[in-house]
């Protein structure tokens, strides 16, 4: 490594990936600097709830506190909120520094960079998007983030009848998801899982609750995932394959949807239609992907070498975290960042 | 900075500078790559069997390039050549005792053991074949049927898998059948595979409740069809489809084989009702245990994906990396103090979940040591030392007496006190604000309340103790916020007599991004007390 740009690595974006890099290059004695757009540092995953019922469900959400605790501590790093990157300048062999600027002040400033980190994260799915299902026109229909923030504020019982009656919801998978019609022709990896701990984190707080997913194919994968299954099963969650095109709301102020069940067609009412809305890539990839030259791939996400060098983009110094890379989970995203930085110490050895 | 990263280079023979990996097979070799890659010494202690249940969806070809250049990273190691009986921690490693007799000192131990799958079910002809990594023979183009999600949902890799050879099959001419319940379409390309493979004519049949009926034809001829298969499309048509094809396979999820017994006794509460391994721990890094320093990579966690487990094991060796930084960088504090009222009854050597309190042997009457990079300040130890001979340097005894001595002089009629975990409540505090009768004191964990300090605070002027601790299963030091569910109970059973304040003291378990929840937790208790004493 050249003395010129200190070894420093650039992280872009300051959700769970760029922390969960950050700490892992603490962790080994190199220094990182994260730029980050918003006010604040832990991204989408810092307004997600807890999915804890009589026992933690490992939906991880909390790890974003931790990993915040162990970079904003670190002697070796510099975080900069409210700035964003505006140019990269390469040597012949890799980087050597890029440019960000203050989105308050404009002030520009030069960061060395031996490395850059790309983790800017996912965009979720805007059901208005699509037009379907009714969400922001009909009340009562709300997305998988939505029923977070509820949770999050502890507001879970503005979603029980006025009679005080069981609470009676439904979950909707793969809303823009797995749909070739909005480019989205994938599974976003997360929302079946967390449709499962939304709904027996739901039964916890309120037993007499109903609860029904509608879902294409379940997706879920690993050990946590058959306790979890085990678990909703256990608890009444029903599990309806096939998820409605349509949701009507009738009188009462409920929602009514049709499903085949068994060859027939069946009509049920819901007091609450729960989006599971998948991610699609970050809004500032386009521009990232402009400044950094890094490609991206027919979905829009950062490009990677290959499958098995999935951190790497084709353009030499610069790495791809987290979800910018395609749908993933928090434990996926830990992962994930574990792999950039085996990466990017495997690089800085060669080139000493 | 990076001249640390140096020293620990290939070079290095500090003992717990270097890596062990357990194991046989592919996953050990991605295992002891992944770790030279990032500058570790690294000893390959062959185990268990030379296959390997790694299921890959890439095409031969360049399965082939990955392993040639797998191959040239690969080192020669050398090493023992059996399982480690035993492993104990040491200050800032592992003593590993194998089954020759010899111990080694390692910083730090990677299990990755090959797996197997289990048999296929015995209710199927006998000639139907579980699906392995192995690809059937190109020459055999033939009609397959790749039975899915029979008994059990298959693992999503061996279902991807199953549906690229399926392809396979269908591009040189032969016609392929998937039964599943649930299509597996994993990762980004997941979906993209599928529709190629129904693009191209591979048949997919998707049953409900009743499973397809499988039957094995008995024609004379070796060239003709050899099973019948019989399934209820839910999807398309509802009506039963009957084809003829020459072999079917079924997808059998991965089973753990006998582990090495030194990680057996190790990791002795991290296996789930399966058997298997760590692989979503409260670090939230897959293949990280309990324990620094201990790793779990492939198979023996049950991840049967060969990208995946290049994964896991790069970024464990990255975490591997780092603890052996941490550990063998010079610690400048003690983190705990050891007084001479010590008379080694090993009660904190027993109940340490972080294994940091070591006998200080030798001398006959000397107290115990406690490793400084491997305690987590829980002060589990603190609480139930039997003499009070521990204490916390970063949380001290003292900040507690103080506290106690203030809320003897407590003013307020309804004064109530909560205990929080820094980690949990110690966040969530920062988003909401307390109301005014309420004395909030973080912790180092639930599980440093002692049941001595509880009594103190309870008997001072205070209403109330409500205890906020991290949920179960999510606590850094493992047993640490049960530990102050069970102190309360025994307490509770005393308090009526005691203090005449039944209901006084309450324990909750909490994230850091419950605030919300947090004051409602607090309210409500606060209430309740007020309402006991009125």
């Amino acid at each position: 490594m050249s003395d010129h740009n200190n070894g420093q690595v650039v992280i872009v974006g300051g959700g769970i990936a760029g922390l969960a890099t950050a700490k892992l290059l603490s962790e080994n004695g190199i220094p990182f600097a994260i730029v980050e757009r918003s006010y604040k540092l832990g991204g989408h995953t810092k307004d997600w709830a807890c999915m804890a019922t009589d026992n933690c469900n490992r939906c991880h959400s909390c790890a974003v506190f931790d990993y915040e605790d162990f970079v904003t501590s670190s002697p070796h790093g510099e975080i900069l909120l409210r700035h964003e990157l505006f140019t990269v300048t390469r040597s012949t062999s890799g980087l050597r520094s890029v440019g960000i600027r203050c989105i308050d002040s404009g002030a520009e400033r030069e960061l060395p960079a031996t490395a850059l980190v790309l983790a800017v994260g996912f965009e979720p799915f805007d059901p208005i998007e699509k037009g379907f299902w009714g969400y922001g026109t009909v009340e009562g229909v709300m997305t998988l983030s939505d029923l977070n923030r509820l949770m999050r504020l502890d507001d879970l019982n503005k979603l029980r009848p006025d009679n005080g009656g069981p609470l009676n919801l439904a979950f909707f998978q793969c809303v823009g998801s797995r749909d070739k019609t909005i480019g989205a022709d994938y599974c976003s990896q997360y929302c079946c899982a967390a449709a499962i701990r939304a709904a027996l984190r739901t039964i916890h707080q309120y037993p007499e609750s109903k609860v029904a997913i509608f879902y294409i194919d379940l997706q879920i994968v690993g050990k946590t995932a058959q306790t979890l299954m085990d678990q909703a099963q256990e608890k009444g969650v029903r599990f309806l394959q096939g998820v409605p095109g349509e949701i009507q709301p009738i009188e009462d102020g409920g929602l009514q949807v049709i499903f085949e069940k068994d060859g027939q067609n069946v009509v049920e009412r819901f007091d609450w239609i729960v989006l599971s809305i998948g991610q699609r890539p970050s809004s500032s990839a386009t521009a990232i992907a402009r400044i950094t030259e890094a490609p991206l791939n027919e979905f829009g996400f950062f490009q990677t070498r290959s499958q098995s060098d999935p951190v790497r983009s084709p353009l030499n110094g610069v790495y791809i975290a987290g979800s910018c890379s395609g749908p993933a989970n928090i434990p996926d995203v830990a992962m994930n960042a574990g792999k950039v930085v085996s990466a990017i110490i495997k690089d800085i050895e060669q080139t000493i | 900075m990076l001249n640390l990263l140096k020293n620990n280079s290939l070079s290095c023979t500090v003992p717990n500078q270097s890596a062990l990996v357990v194991g046989n097979g592919l996953t050990a070799s991605i295992v002891v790559a992944a770790i030279k890659g990032v500058g570790l010494d690294v000893t390959h202690a062959r185990f268990g069997s030379n296959s390997s249940t790694l299921f890959h969806s890439c095409d031969n070809e360049s399965f082939i390039t990955f392993l040639d250049a797998l191959n040239e990273q690969l080192p020669t190691v050398e090493g023992p050549q059996w399982g480690p009986t035993e492993i104990v921690p040491s200050e800032n490693g592992f003593v590993v005792t194998f089954d020759s007799g010899e111990s080694h000192e390692f910083g730090s131990v990677f299990l990755a053991i090959e797996g197997a799958l289990k048999p296929a079910p015995k209710d199927l002809p006998a000639e139907v074949t579980t699906i392995t990594p192995d690809r059937p023979t190109a020459s055999v183009v033939s009609s397959v049927c790749f039975l899915l999600d029979y008994k059990e949902i298959t693992n999503p890799s061996i279902g991807a898998h199953s549906i690229r050879v399926a392809l396979e099959n269908q591009m040189a001419g032969g016609h392929s059948f998937v039964l599943l319940r649930q299509t597996p379409v994993k990762g980004l390309l997941g979906e993209t595979l599928y529709e190629a493979a129904r693009l191209a004519g591979v048949r997919f049949l998707r049953y409900g409740t009743e499973p397809p009926k499988i039957e094995r034809l008995s024609t004379p001829i070796e060239s003709s069809a050899r099973f019948k298969v019989s399934v209820v499309d839910i999807i398309e048509s509802g009506e039963e489809i009957s084809f003829d094809c020459d072999c079917v396979f079924v997808g059998a999820n991965p089973i753990i084989e006998r582990l090495p017994d030194g990680f057996r006794n190790l990791l002795t509460e991290e296996t789930d009702q399966q058997g298997f391994l760590i692989q979503d721990s409260v670090h939230c890094l897959a293949g990280k245990s309990f324990h620094r320093g201990v790793y779990c990579v492939g198979p023996s966690s049950g991840c049967v994906d060969l990208f995946e487990t290049m994964m896991t094991a790069a970024s464990t060796a990255v975490d591997a990396a780092a603890w052996l930084n941490f550990a063998n960088a010079p610690q400048s504090e003690e983190k705990m103090s050891v007084t001479e009222q010590c008379v080694r009854c090993l009660t904190c050597i027993r109940l340490c979940p972080h294994s940091a309190i070591t006998l200080n042997a030798g001398a006959s009457r000397s107290n115990v040591k406690v490793s400084t990079v491997r305690c987590m300040e829980c002060g589990i130890c603190v609480a139930e030392c039997p003499r009070t001979a521990l204490d916390l340097n970063s949380f001290l005894e003292d900040g507690f007496s103080s506290l106690i001595d203030r809320l003897k002089t407590e003013t307020s009629e309804d004064a109530i006190v909560v205990f929080g975990c820094y980690r949990s409540a110690g966040h969530a505090i920062s988003e909401i604000n307390l109301p005014r009768n309420v004395i909030f004191f973080p912790v180092s964990c639930a599980g440093r309340l002692s049941e001595s300090i509880l009594s103190a605070t309870l008997a001072t002027r205070v209403k109330g103790i409500l205890i906020l601790g991290c949920h179960h299963g999510n606590c850094r030091s493992n047993n640490g916020t049960d530990w102050a569910g069970v102190r309360l109970a025994n307490m509770s059973k005393r308090l009526g007599s005691l203090f005449g304040k039944v209901g006084a003291i309450s324990y909750k378990t909490l994230a850091p991004n419950e605030s919300a929840r947090m004051l409602r937790l607090i309210n409500n208790f606060s209430g309740s007390v007020c309402e006991i004493s009125n």
